[in-house]
């Protein structure tokens, strides 16, 4: 039988090793939050004390972090199991904690000593200290401790005014290189009402952050609140569903909302994880060459959108793990209007192998498809919405058919088969009356229509004389894209349906007098100026012969284009 | 029982369907707007989309020795679209279907695996429904018949 061997091991490496997990300083604090609000605090307090002779701009500028809270406190033995290596958590499901190395790994990626004073049933402790030097010295998990003298004993009065409570100060802070404290308090502000925010909205147990610099040899400063961030606003009164129609360019818009449900390996069942998508508009759209009013640029930029804000926003127990994560390249740099929030809890700890700082999470090849596949609609209609905040930045604002109208007005329509000095055969001019007086019913019927859809439509602003040669309407002809008609005056227009597919996806991606809609509209108007002439012209074949060649052609017409557009949904 | 029933199929050429194809553990969606069997016939064919997929998956289960259950969905609200709409409409349901599959495979089996590809869709054309809520149903559908199948089959 084998007998186990003790191993030796040095504990000071081990402490240099869990300090170098990848913290930054804003991150290794935001793991000490954690701690408070595990223990079900709802007042944390962040003080970054300066060197002295330091300033807010000097890097490596920080004497001492020290973080306060109002939660269930601990007497010694908790104290000790705190500073145990992976402390025995026994953590309730929904903590914060994960393997009892957070206040450890991060108070020393700040510092080389972190000290306890905790008060549980108004009774303060003295000072705990885990220092990275004494272990060095024993080479041993040690931890001292120190009465408070009479002056501390007061001050921490002060601090743990409450029932209970703990202050967890990182001291020998300049034996670590850190960003200067500005950078690090700016991260905060800009990070923790993100992070906490399911914490700091909770109508139930609201909790407060705040946080401050203070000056080694000055007078206390006042903390300053920290505020609730969504940064998908799905909470935005005016966020809305996604409609290409009624799309708004200066508001979110929900992209997906799904409840996916993970498939553990060993077949427990996982709880479901929510993920929500949101679209923004261009950034672009909030700058001075935008075509938006000022209330909708300022509107615009509050989005902040950004490479840096773009990707996946990961919560684990309703507290922010990944701040704008590509997920392995699942969020490409182009999705840059898109954020996707994941809600996960600690069940999805393993089968999303979420690291020890609860930064990281690796999905497997199962899982990354099934969420690529979940996600790739919310990544389509960003992109749609990407091209349409584009388009409308180099908006003319014209109407749909003016700029084309005014390319024909030297261009003839005649019948290249026929004579122009010829006369007109009665048969023709037969058919032509017919024609207009089909024409005229359907100008009516546009009219009403342009009615009905209000002045606000891009065609209502065409100037009344304007006689337009190409139309968007419903009103065609069900079974065709686009139909000709013979006014008796102006000659020939065409009025295409906008109801169809290759009007939705292709045609009205394009601003009214571009280059690319003149071109699509010459094609369109040459052939229906063509039926128009063989209707009239090829007198020598029936008119319903005719109108049964011309049907079966647009049939064919519709039909390929409807099946084009849908094998081709990025053309 | 001497005979079990295999199932029947309804409609009229030029209804639009979706369906599901259960081939021992993997799954093909599709859609069609002609009778379901005219296309499932093309896709178990030699040659055909699944049997490929399948072969190119596991080819030894790509003999035909797995049951198979074949389930189609009429889609009656794309029945009332111009036609030049249905194509796009069963399209998008095809993709939000897909879509059912990957936030929900249990439904089918955990060990489901899906061998057809969701169609690229454009975001830029309205139904007048909502395709995921039509999805929604017919997976349940499909996810239902697909679990009656297998235990009949055991």
């Amino acid at each position: 039988m084998s007998q186990p061997i003790p191993l030796p091991f040095n504990a000071a490496r081990v402490c240099e090793a869990i300090a170098r997990i990848g913290y930054e300083p804003h991150t290794a604090l935001m793991d000490l939050v954690d701690n408070a609000v595990t223990a079900g605090a709802t007042d944390v307090r962040i003080s970054l004390v300066l060197a002295l002779g330091k300033n807010l701009k000097n890097r490596n500028g920080v004497a001492m972090y020290q973080i306060c809270d109002n939660g269930s406190g601990m007497d010694v033995a908790g104290i000790t199991n705190a500073f145990a290596l992976g402390s025995d958590g026994n953590y309730k499901q929904g903590s914060l904690s994960k393997y009892g190395m957070g206040l450890k790994s991060a108070g020393l990626s700040l510092g080389s000593t972190i000290s306890i004073i905790s008060k549980r049933n108004g009774q303060i402790t003295d000072r705990f200290i885990f220092d990275k030097d004494a272990i060095a010295t024993a080479n041993a998990f040690v931890m001292n401790s120190e009465p408070l003298t009479a002056d501390e004993q007061t001050r921490y009065k002060e601090i743990l005014a409450g029932a209970s409570g703990t202050v967890v100060e990182i001291r020998g802070c300049e034996k670590v290189n850190h960003p200067s404290p500005n950078s690090t308090l700016e991260k905060l502000r800009d990070r923790l009402g993100v992070v906490y925010f399911s914490f700091l909205t909770n109508a139930k147990n609201t909790l407060a952050l705040r946080t401050r610099a203070v000056k080694s040899d000055g007078p206390a400063s006042e903390f300053e609140l920290v505020k609730a961030k969504d940064m998908l606003f799905i909470d935005l009164p005016t966020i809305q569903n996604w409609d290409p129609d009624k799309y708004k360019f200066s508001e979110p818009c929900l992209v997906l909302s799904e409840i996916w449900k993970p498939v553990s390996r060993d077949g427990v069942d996982l709880p479901s994880i929510k993920i929500q998508a949101v679209a923004f508009p261009q950034r672009s759209l909030a700058g001075d060459k935008s075509p938006l009013s000022p209330a909708e640029k300022a509107s615009v930029k509050a989005f902040d959108v950004s490479t840096n804000n773009s990707g996946f926003f990961v919560y684990r127990n309703g507290r922010l793990i990944r701040w704008g994560d590509p997920l392995d390249g699942l969020v490409g740099k182009d999705d840059i209007n898109l954020r996707i929030r994941l809600d996960l809890t600690d069940q999805h700890d393993d089968v999303l192998h979420v690291d020890v700082t609860k930064q990281r999470l690796e999905m497997d090849d199962e899982h990354r498809a099934s969420l690529e596949g979940t996600i790739s609609k919310a990544l389509g209609t960003a992109k749609t919405i990407r091209a349409l905040c584009q388009a409308r930045l180099s908006s003319d604002d014209d109407a749909e058919g003016r700029g084309f109208t005014a390319s024909t007005s030297s261009v003839p329509e005649d019948d290249p088969q026929v004579a122009s000095t010829a006369v007109v055969p009665a048969k023709t001019r037969d058919r032509q009356k017919k024609s207009a007086e089909e024409a005229a019913k359907v100008i009516e019927t546009l009219n009403e229509e342009l009615e009905s859809t209000g002045a606000t439509t891009t065609e209502a602003k065409a100037e009344p004389h304007v006689f337009l040669k190409i139309r968007y309407s419903e009103k065609v002809a069900y079974g065709q894209f686009w139909q000709p008609f013979h006014d008796a005056i102006n000659g020939t227009f065409v009025c295409v349906n906008v109801a169809h597919p290759f009007y939705q996806q292709v045609i009205s991606r394009y601003e009214a007098s571009s280059s690319e809609r003149l071109a699509l509209e010459a094609l369109i108007f040459s052939m229906g100026n063509a039926q128009n002439n063989v209707q009239h012209n090829m007198t020598e074949i029936e008119q319903d012969v005719l109108d049964r060649i011309f049907k079966r052609l647009h049939k064919n017409i519709d039909n390929y284009l409807s099946d084009w557009t849908g094998s081709n949904p990025e053309a | 029982m001497l005979v079990t029933h295999c199932g029947t199929i309804q409609g009229g050429k030029g209804d639009s369907f979706v369906y599901g194809i259960l081939a021992g553990t993997y799954v093909y969606f599709g859609e069609t707007g002609d009778l379901p069997p005219k296309r499932w016939g093309q896709h178990i064919s030699a040659g055909g989309t699944l049997t490929t997929r399948v072969l190119e998956m596991t080819p030894e289960t790509a003999d035909g020795s797995d049951a198979m259950v074949f389930v189609g969905i009429c889609c009656a609200p794309i029945h009332s679209l111009p036609e030049s709409l249905q194509k796009v409409a069963r399209r998008q349901v095809e993709e939000e279907l897909h879509r059912r599959f990957f936030v929900d495979k249990a439904a089918v089996h955990p060990d489901a695996e899906l061998v057809s590809t969701p169609p690229p869709v454009s975001r830029r054309i309205k139904l007048p429904f909502d395709p995921r809520l039509v999805a929604i149903e017919a997976y349940e559908m499909i996810c239902g018949e697909f679990r009656k199948a297998r235990a009949q089959m055991a």
